[in-house]
């Protein structure tokens, strides 16, 4: 059985291009390429050409490259290590759970399907799916889903409004009481939305 | 005049909410939206949507009309639930005929993931840290594994980017 690795210039540069971009908007500026380019010897390889080009209209940003297993560890051991990071489809999987598990719970965790380009319109969705088992008991953490639309406020171009929300979702998180079950919490989805949208009021 | 006093910045969105939680989360969503809207004094014009869920593939055996692209692609932007309903539609025929296909047709090659450790939310990690993951794929579906509805529209490339489903 043979299954095959596809690496363009094309789609390796455009994703490196907005990591790169997204590194430079933030002020740590620095950037870790997820790689495996001592085991899987002629993409990965490549990769890592392709970002250290990339690295070069970005003279301002400091990068670096870790292997994906030892990556993993740093995720756990030292995430402060960390500002944005950029992998290939297989790599992001997986860091992008391992991510909010770090973080403490699958309830909060936000998403953007984005089309940089803005041709079309991108997609903003919380990380979780639709979870049957808890579906139609009114428990379900509402804050991915909020911070979701904070991501899509920052899409569209209003930053001041999706950092209020954010700092909304912190400031009720930090209250006991609005927190949801799954992170320990009496709050249903509701009161939990609600008390994000007073914050914002 | 400060354009954060005016009130010309208005923006469509499509509003998916899907199925399961989707549903329940979805309107909490907008209220934030709402609140933040009225703050920052800017116009959001929702459009809800009935599509890309377990009822509207249950009415018509599919999981988005055939003039999809051409209903979503009016908008700024699409805000969506979550989909899928495994009693009654299989994960990879509700998935394969909404997510994906909406992905490469509007290619939305880069997958965005922050992740933020929040105060209230309990933390394995003794660190305090921020960080923001990207994943994406460069990867070429082989044409076989497509399912007909994706293939069919795809428009040809080089390479397919295909943001991943976790």
């Amino acid at each position: 059985m043979v299954q095959e690795t596809v690496m363009t210039r094309h789609g390796v540069d455009r994703i490196l291009k907005f990591a790169f971009d997204l590194a430079a908007s933030r002020p740590k500026k620095h950037l870790t390429s997820a790689t495996k380019s001592n085991g899987i010897s002629i993409t990965m390889p490549y990769w890592d050409e392709r970002v250290e080009a990339m690295a070069a209209n970005y003279p301002g940003i400091r990068w670096d490259k870790y292997h994906i297993d030892i990556l993993t560890a740093h995720f756990v051991l030292h995430p402060d290590w960390f500002d944005v990071v950029v992998g290939s489809n297989l790599f992001g999987d997986i860091l992008s759970d391992l991510g909010p598990a770090c973080a403490g719970s699958i309830g909060i965790a936000p998403s953007g399907n984005i089309n940089p380009e803005r041709e079309f319109p991108s997609l903003f969705e919380p990380v979780h799916g639709s979870a049957p088992d808890i579906a139609g008991k009114g428990i379900a953490n509402p804050i991915a889903q909020i911070w979701s639309a904070a991501m899509m406020l920052d899409h569209l171009g209003e930053g001041e409004a999706a950092r209020a929300i954010e700092e909304a979702i912190v400031a009720t998180l930090e209250e006991p009481r609005c927190r949801t079950r799954d992170l320990g919490g009496p709050a249903d989805t509701v009161a939990a939305g609600k008390a994000v949208a007073e914050r914002l009021a | 005049m400060d354009t954060k006093l005016s009130s010309n910045r208005s923006y469509r969105i499509a509003v998916l909410a899907g199925d399961g939680i989707g549903k329940e989360v979805v309107p909490e969503g907008l209220r934030a939206l709402d609140a933040a809207a009225k703050k920052f004094r800017f116009n959001l014009e929702f459009a809800s949507f009935d599509f890309a869920c377990v009822d509207y593939w249950l009415r018509h055996k599919r999981m988005m009309p055939e003039d999809w692209k051409e209903q979503l692609s009016k908008h700024d932007a699409i805000f969506f639930g979550a989909v899928g309903w495994p009693a009654v539609v299989p994960d990879h025929v509700s998935l394969w005929g909404s997510l994906i296909p909406m992905r490469r047709e509007f290619d939305q090659y880069v997958n965005l993931r922050p992740v933020r450790l929040m105060p209230g939310a309990p933390c394995p990690l003794a660190i305090a840290s921020r960080a923001t993951l990207i994943s994406m794929s460069c990867a070429k579906i082989p044409r076989a594994n497509i399912p007909r509805s994706a293939a069919a529209s795809s428009p040809a490339r080089s390479a397919k980017p295909w943001c991943r489903r976790r």
